[in-house]
């Protein structure tokens, strides 16, 4: 079964952060609050975006505008009600702080 | 009420405040409900698994201590660690508390397969 | 005021919070419940533990411009039927609630135990966790 993983901390340094080599394909990464500093221009996250397919991410639209962080491609900007729809949509969650 | 299985993420590094200790307690509760119940220490959370080098008659219970209760609780297999966690925190040459070693890849399996993840 | 609409069979959701009311994941889950409660969605328990009990500290007197998450998530409750449970355990670890006859939480929450967490898991159709 698919896993929503909702991450809260910011980068820790460069590379690929721990939680990522943890996704299994269908899995669904939600970036939330200071997340959102590892997608900046030259963040150490924004590579691992897929501009495509693969595992698809998230993130509040409120948390982007707040920092001035203009979404990738393979980013989607989703409100309130689409973090419910994604809390719906996958049966279990994580949360990696 | 039907029976689910819990998986619980331990990884804030143990000395800090009663984390560890709080989280044990609500896996220990699981288990009490007879829950299937896994304990998976990974990135901080790895250094619980550190033996004691001396008892100390004072201070909060060690978490070498608060894990050794966990077979009193029904909870008979050792945690599980994650490997890589070890790794990078050049922990895998140590002796640890015994625990059951297993590979970042098999986390995301883990965490697919589990009903419940609680993760600290 | 949060509209409670009638729902047929929809998910369920038990919310465990572990982070002081200040931080980014207190703040995602009172906005997760406030719009899943709007979806029409039961929000059957919201359970604090660790950090997370200093939500249940009475709000101070009003004078500030910002109305706390204690006094937000004390209408939720009200709206849309959501239980508030406080670990006993903690809050008496940090000095938010001292035995029965002691200090008062703030209104709207109740204080219990860890078995009331594992109910909610067990009775919800989804977890969530801001820790």
């Amino acid at each position: 079964m698919a896993t929503l993983h909702l991450v809260f901390h910011p980068p820790r340094g460069p590379g690929v952060p721990a939680w990522f080599g943890r996704l299994r394909t269908g899995d669904a990464v939600f970036l939330l609050g200071d997340a959102l500093h590892g997608i900046r221009e030259n963040g150490p996250w924004r590579s691992l975006v897929p501009p495509a397919e693969g595992t698809r991410f998230y993130a509040l639209k409120d948390d982007l505008l707040r920092r001035g962080i203009a979404a990738p491609d393979g980013l989607n900007p989703v409100d309130d009600a689409g973090f419910v729809a994604l809390a719906v949509e996958y049966r279990t969650s994580v949360t990696w702080s | 009420m039907d029976g689910r299985r819990f998986l619980c993420v331990f990884r804030r590094a143990p000395h800090t405040d009663a984390v560890l200790r709080e989280h044990l307690d609500l896996t220990l509760t699981l288990a009490a409900f007879e829950q299937a119940v896994e304990l998976l220490f990974l990135d901080d959370g790895v250094y619980a698994l550190l033996p004691d080098r001396q008892s100390l008659p004072e201070g909060p219970p060690s978490p070498a201590q608060l894990l050794a209760a966990l077979p009193f609780y029904g909870l008979e297999q050792p945690p599980l660690v994650e490997r890589e966690s070890l790794l990078e925190r050049g922990l895998d040459g140590e002796k640890l508390l015994p625990a059951r070693h297993i590979g970042r890849h098999e986390v995301a399996a883990l965490l697919g397969d589990a009903d419940v993840v609680l993760s600290l | 005021m949060y509209k409670v609409l009638v729902t047929g069979n929809m998910v369920t959701f038990a919310l465990l919070i572990n982070s002081a009311p200040h931080s980014a994941q207190a703040h995602a889950a009172f906005r997760f419940a406030r719009a899943a409660v709007g979806q029409g969605y039961r929000v059957i328990r919201v359970f604090f533990h660790g950090e997370g009990v200093y939500h249940a500290l009475p709000p101070s007197p009003p004078g500030g411009s910002e109305v706390s998450l204690t006094t937000r998530w004390a209408e939720l409750a009200r709206d849309a039927n959501v239980d508030l449970v406080l670990c006993s355990a903690a809050a008496e670890r940090r000095g938010v609630w001292s035995g029965e006859s002691g200090r008062a939480v703030a209104e709207g929450f109740r204080v219990g135990g860890l078995g009331q967490w594992v109910e909610a898991c067990l009775q919800a159709e989804r977890t969530l966790s801001f820790t």
